[in-house]
């Protein structure tokens, strides 16, 4: 048998298939409203949550850099801990932007052709993943030194080589955490998305 | 808008249907894609431009969230179970073997070539077929040619 008889058969058969009712594509719509609610009621959440969480995470800090005036530790002086509140509050503002950044990569509708849409999808994944790694990779050790410095410091009175030992070594385990779940959630299907692209190219 | 937009989905469900069962083999993802790219049909209906053929439109959407896309939408919210007649394949049901036969063949092809193969088989142009999928009307052509080769030893195999 040929494509072309399965071609003839093949608009009748359909015809002759089961159609769901107008009441059953109600529903279908009605859910996705729900899904499209659920998903804005999530994004206003996670939304909310961080217009909580800055404030609180900034009144810490202040706490913590006002206490460290008054009372200084004996390494860390007021300009220091204002750089490493500064720190802190960066790596919460650019964590956050990240996460919208790749939710919009994830998400993201494309009206385009096919050709296009994974043109566009392996693209813009790609460089999302590099600024990330790059961002990350300066922010991660930074992070973690302002941390001991600011937080732990004060409790434990770590010595300047362990904290830079411990802030690199947390650094770099935290960017090998986050290419294994990058690896493990999406680069099977990214593979899978340029494959289909080279198939379109050729 | 959700009237005309019920309405475009009731008169074309069948297109989506077919997606559904050519890119999924389990119920679940079936029900799973179909609600994805009625999400994402919903999202885009304030876009579409009624001078644009519709089913192009549709195909394409379909067709990027069946095989474009990174991540399904995280849901909680599911379908009740839909009415099995509706994802029911015709090919595989006709009774005739050898219908069943070439699409069990066709679903052995890959993504883009069943996609070739679908918008084919619904009458489209190569034009349309190439707009959806982003080729030129020639190497819808060649893929076409490619794709009937690669059925025949396929078939011939089996």
């Amino acid at each position: 048998m040929e494509l072309d008889d399965l071609k003839e058969n093949w608009n009748t058969l359909h015809q002759q298939q089961k159609e769901l009712s107008v009441n059953t594509i109600n529903h279908i719509i009605m859910n996705t409203n729900i899904t499209i609610n659920e998903m804005q009621q999530k994004n206003k959440y996670w939304n909310n949550l961080a217009k909580v969480i800055c404030p609180v995470l900034v009144i810490i800090l202040i706490t913590n850099v006002i206490i460290g005036y008054f009372a200084p530790a004996p390494h860390t002086s007021f300009p220091a801990s204002i750089s490493y509140a500064l720190i802190m509050i960066i790596f919460a503002i650019v964590t956050m932007y990240m996460y919208r950044w790749q939710e919009s990569i994830l998400a993201c509708y494309n009206a385009g052709d096919l050709k296009a849409s994974l043109t566009k999808t392996i693209i813009d994944f790609r460089r999302f993943y590099i600024i990330y790694n790059l961002v990350y990779l300066v922010l991660y050790p930074a992070y973690f030194y302002a941390m001991f410095k600011l937080l732990l410091n004060v409790i434990f009175h770590l010595s300047e080589t362990t904290i830079l030992i411990s802030s690199a070594v947390l650094s770099i385990l935290s960017i090998i955490a986050s290419h294994f779940y990058y690896r493990l959630t999406y680069f099977k299907r990214i593979r899978s998305l340029k494959e289909d692209l080279r198939e379109l190219n050729n | 808008m959700n009237a005309p937009f019920q309405l475009l989905i009731a008169e074309h469900q069948g297109l989506i249907f077919k997606v559904c069962n050519m890119y999924c083999d389990n119920r679940e993802d079936k029900e799973d894609l179909f609600q994805d790219i009625v999400l994402q049909l919903w999202r885009a209906y304030p876009s579409f431009r009624s001078e644009a053929k519709v089913s192009t439109w549709l195909y394409q959407v379909a067709l990027n969230n069946a095989i474009a896309r990174l991540r399904k939408e995280k849901r909680t919210q599911r379908f009740e179970r839909l009415d099995d007649a509706a994802f029911s394949i015709p090919a595989e049901n006709s009774g005739d073997e050898r219908l069943s036969d070439m699409y069990a063949a066709i679903k052995q092809l890959t993504e883009i070539e069943r996609a070739v193969t679908m918008l084919y088989m619904d009458d489209c142009s190569y034009r349309e077929i190439g707009e959806i999928l982003g080729l030129t009307e020639s190497n819808v052509g060649v893929k076409l040619n490619k794709v009937k080769m690669k059925l025949r030893a396929i078939l011939k195999q089996s």
